[in-house]
């Protein structure tokens, strides 16, 4: 069973297009998906969560479609973390768990509280004296202590410090521990999500213009440095983004299309995503 | 559904206890004038400012993405705005007759009609005030209901200037045992359920 099958997907807002975005994510594996704010990531996390329906197109979660009344209970096993926990402010992390043990029907509260101690939240403090970090971390208690199958996390990790940041990405890295568990996280900290994921998303103006798994990417893709002369040797249909500066031509390409005498550098995920933006625009 | 509830009254105990305090003075007050503001505080206010702090904090954003189903999420500020009624009733009947029994203020003669009436119109305004601001939001909901009430207020003024309209409806209002407006207005606040629940279900669309 795949965790998430998204199938020509389109939603349209004024000013702003979701247009056909298809990809599959299989069990047990983490998708990162990136994209600059206004990229259509929390819209399509909307959808894929059935908290929106489509103009177009279909979803699937856990094998059930998420316009289904069905998913509502799909969701038990489903835990969600948004960019702000969206928590009422005037509760405690007490009050909240008690609120999750009705909501939830494998609410574990032991694993609960241990997380609490773990994240040195406080039970009683009320969450709108929490800072944004310890927010997160509330929210990721919640989502962790149902024993989900899949975690949905948008933007879990922007406007926290790094070492909150990497606080959460190792409870993440704990949690996709077990073969069956699937992680969609959306971020536009590429460096987080190349820690972490297995495939990557870009989400560009509405449009998902990659996905495919992150070392496929990385070994697919190259880095090559020329003169505006030499690059104009290349061929076209290898070019996938290119920046032009004063000593010459810097540009991302297949490293399949290009001739093998042309020295090629390995690049990084955020090169990937940079230029495949920069493409877009050129 | 126990889970929503649940986190409507710890909101309720920590952020509208302003709200309730009022709703408590004005329940104590020995005479019975001002208990329909009682009704009218707990039903619409304590549910309309229920759902104006779920969006402030986003909440209703994330509970779309629980396991709670929509018809859920548009029940329990209903059920929330009931208990308010029940509660209400309770604390009103039990102080007025307290205040009764110990000759502090004595019962109305029409006291147990009134309570029906209030109850009625409270259930009404709750059921009217959740269906338009589940459609438009608590901002444009409050915006609309104003103008609601001004244009209801504008009727009413209107029938009163013909007494005659209005002494027709009190005469068939008066051939009803009074448990039947309670009842009635139970029946249309359940019958708007489904109303609130296509029509939030537009404003999520968007």
């Amino acid at each position: 069973m795949n965790a998430i099958e998204v199938r020509r997907l389109k939603k349209t807002y004024p000013g702003f297009e979701l247009r056909d975005i298809s990809f599959t994510l299989p069990e047990g594996a983490i998708l990162g998906l990136v994209g600059e704010n206004g990229a259509g990531k929390s819209t399509l996390i909307r959808l894929i969560m059935g908290a929106t329906g489509p103009d177009g197109g279909e979803a699937s979660v856990l094998g059930t479609d998420v316009g289904r009344p069905e998913f509502t209970k799909t969701k038990d096993d489903i835990g969600v973390v948004l960019d702000e926990a969206h928590f009422p402010p005037s509760l405690n992390a007490l009050e909240l768990g008690r609120i999750f043990a009705d909501t939830y029907t494998r609410w574990d509260g032991e694993a609960y509280a241990s997380l609490l101690e773990k994240l040195e939240l406080p039970g009683k403090k009320k969450i709108k004296d929490f800072s944004r970090g310890m927010r997160m971390k509330l929210a990721l208690a919640a989502a962790l202590s149902h024993d989900a199958k899949l975690l949905v996390l948008d933007e879990p990790t922007g406007g926290l410090d790094p070492m909150v940041r990497d606080e959460i990405l190792d409870i993440l890295e704990d949690f996709t521990r077990r073969e069956d568990r699937s992680v969609l996280i959306s971020s536009h900290i590429v460096s987080d999500l190349e820690k972490l994921c297995d495939y990557i998303a870009f989400l560009h103006k509405g449009e998902l213009l990659l996905f495919d798994e992150k070392d496929r990417l990385l070994e697919e893709y190259a880095l090559v440095k020329l003169s505006e002369r030499d690059f104009e040797d290349i061929p076209k249909e290898a070019v996938r983004g290119v920046r032009r500066g004063k000593y010459g031509v810097e540009a991302l390409v297949e490293r399949g299309l290009v001739d093998r005498a042309i020295t090629a550098e390995r690049t990084s995920l955020e090169d990937i995503i940079v230029f495949f933006a920069r493409g877009d625009r050129e | 559904m126990k889970a929503l509830l649940r986190k409507d009254f710890y909101v309720m105990l920590t952020q509208l206890r302003g709200l309730l305090l009022v709703m408590l003075v004005f329940s104590v007050i020995p005479g019975g004038t001002f208990i329909p503001f009682t009704f009218l505080y707990t039903a619409v206010l304590s549910t309309a400012s229920l759902i104006a702090l779920d969006e402030q904090s986003r909440w209703d954003d994330l509970a779309l993405m629980l396991p709670y189903s929509r018809r859920q999420l548009v029940a329990s500020k209903y059920v929330t705005g009931w208990l308010g009624i029940v509660a209400a009733l309770v604390a009103t009947v039990a102080i007025q007759y307290i205040w009764a029994a110990t000759g502090v203020a004595a019962l109305g003669e029409g006291f147990f009609t009134a309570i029906c009436l209030y109850i009625a119109i409270a259930l009404v305004l709750q059921a009217v005030t959740v269906t338009v601001i589940f459609r438009f939001g608590y901002v444009w909901g409050r915006i609309m209901i104003v103008i609601a009430v001004a244009a209801i207020g504008g009727v009413v003024g209107a029938a009163a200037a013909n007494g005659s309209t209005l002494s027709t409806a009190a005469t068939a209002l008066n051939r009803l045992h009074p448990v039947t407006y309670p009842l009635l207005a139970a029946a249309l606040s359940v019958a708007t359920i489904p109303i609130s629940e296509h029509g939030y279900k537009v404003r999520c669309e968007k």
